[in-house]
């Protein structure tokens, strides 16, 4: 449980980290809260070169409200998240999920960043990104861009990002009037993991019914995905028993190829996603009046 | 720890140059995620030194491929044995091909024993690393035949 030896620089602005990104290539990595990367450095199966502690990095800690657009920074810890106002009054499925992660200690250093850029097929922000419809700044020595949270994820651990890049913020568009949106997860009680997790944002309508529904899995394959057949089974229609049933169970078989392992079987994942997906809904709808 | 694996995957070609690219070498060699060296050591046995890289976790090792029982086109037996710093892995697969119309699908399955620092903390993530390496061998087998096309056609 020691770490191969590595180097450690805390760059104090994100053009600093970012040359040094550029320096150090695939052989460093960024260090954030370190809640997933220091333990598998401490199994040594993650043996970086070099960590570039982001601590020290006042400007990419925070949230603050962009014109409507809520923006809050890569390392801006779970626990802050949770707590926040803002996040509270208006994406509440956020603050949900937030304050689900892992234990007191994991949310007080993990951060939403470090969560997203890690891509564990298990965690749960992912899936609230999904919903919200996010979008993430990304930053490297040659500029930065926009990338939409459902074309990030890639694989498991896999996302967009490129060696020399850094994930700098989070972006959330406002959501319209008479939204409700809702965060169900079956965890694993030892780790409080996602076996599944699914985030649920529905807008209705003046005759109540359903204008938008985004749904985002996660913990069931190895990257998070929107349940597309199960919000097409919504769009347009008044929730009652008939749709909201079709649709979680839609939404079990909106995931491809779901995992399979000692915590859950594929065919058990499917039926939990459309368990936490039925509960979601509910809540989403009701929350949306 | 047990790792069981099984899947399929759909090639647009027929059986017959399925079975010549998956039994290949050199499309074998190229096509292994994170191949660092590749020696062809017998008619149908090679050694392979992996460095695979998922997300922060990267391993390396060596491990001996062997291609069995083979009864050409339709079946073959695969057995791998080898290992390095994160772990050993001793298992064997079977491969079938089943072509209809131009169109051959290909199923595997197999179990391996895997033993060592992934088997110890890696549980969680181990099928499905594998069930993704399985995907991109094939995936890239898959561009091969799409690059080469047959001799004749057109």
């Amino acid at each position: 449980m020691v770490p191969a030896e590595f180097g450690y620089v805390a760059p104090r602005t994100i053009t600093e980290a970012l040359a040094l990104l550029e320096r150090y290539g695939d052989s460093a990595r960024l260090l954030a809260g370190g809640h997933s990367l220091i333990p598998l450095m401490k199994l040594r199966l993650a043996m970086p070169s070099m960590l570039i502690d982001l601590g020290e990095i006042t400007e990419l800690r925070g949230i603050r409200d962009d014109s409507g657009t809520l923006v809050i920074g890569a390392t801006t810890t779970h626990a802050t998240v949770a707590a926040n106002e803002l996040v509270r009054a208006r994406y509440p499925v956020l603050a949900e999920a937030a304050g689900q992660i892992g234990d007191v200690q994991v949310r007080n250093r993990g951060t939403i960043g470090g969560s997203l850029a890690h891509a564990d097929p298990a965690a749960d922000l992912p899936a609230v990104m999904l919903a919200l419809d996010a979008q993430l700044n990304i930053c490297s020595p040659a500029g930065a861009r926009l990338v939409a949270a459902r074309s990030f994820f890639e694989g498991m651990f896999t996302t967009q990002l490129a060696a020399t890049e850094m994930l700098t913020e989070i972006r959330l568009p406002p959501l319209p009037a008479r939204t409700g949106t809702a965060y169900q997860k079956a965890a694993n009680l030892a780790s409080g993991y996602a076996i599944v997790g699914v985030a649920v944002v529905v807008t209705l309508d003046s005759d109540g019914a359903v204008a938008a529904a985004r749904i985002g899995v996660t913990g069931a394959g190895a990257q998070p995905v929107r349940a597309t057949t199960a919000e097409a089974a919504l769009a347009g229609r008044v929730p009652g028993e008939a749709n909201l049933s079709m649709a979680a169970s839609a939404a079990g078989h909106d995931i491809e190829d779901p995992l399979d392992d000692m915590h859950a079987s594929a065919d058990y994942r499917r039926h939990l996603v459309a368990v936490h997906t039925r509960r979601a809904l509910e809540r989403a709808i009701a929350a949306a009046g | 720890m047990p790792l069981h694996v099984e899947g399929r995957y759909s090639f647009a070609a027929p059986i017959q140059r399925v079975w010549e690219t998956l039994l290949d070498p050199a499309a074998i060699s190229g096509c292994m995620p994170g191949r660092e060296r590749f020696e062809q050591i017998g008619p149908d046995e090679f050694e392979v030194t992996l460095k695979v890289k998922i997300g922060p976790v990267s391993g390396d090792g060596t491990a001996r491929v062997t291609l069995l029982d083979q009864h050409e086109p339709v079946r073959y037996r695969m057995r791998v044995h080898g290992g390095g710093g994160i772990g050993m892995i001793d298992g064997a697969g079977d491969i079938e091909l089943a072509g209809s119309g131009g169109v051959t699908m290909v199923t595997y399955r197999g179990d391996a024993d895997v033993t060592g620092k992934v088997a110890a903390v890696g549980q969680r993530l181990l099928s499905a690393s594998a069930k993704m390496m399985i995907g991109q061998f094939f995936k890239c087998m898959e561009g091969r035949l799409a690059a080469v096309e047959p001799r004749g056609a057109q």
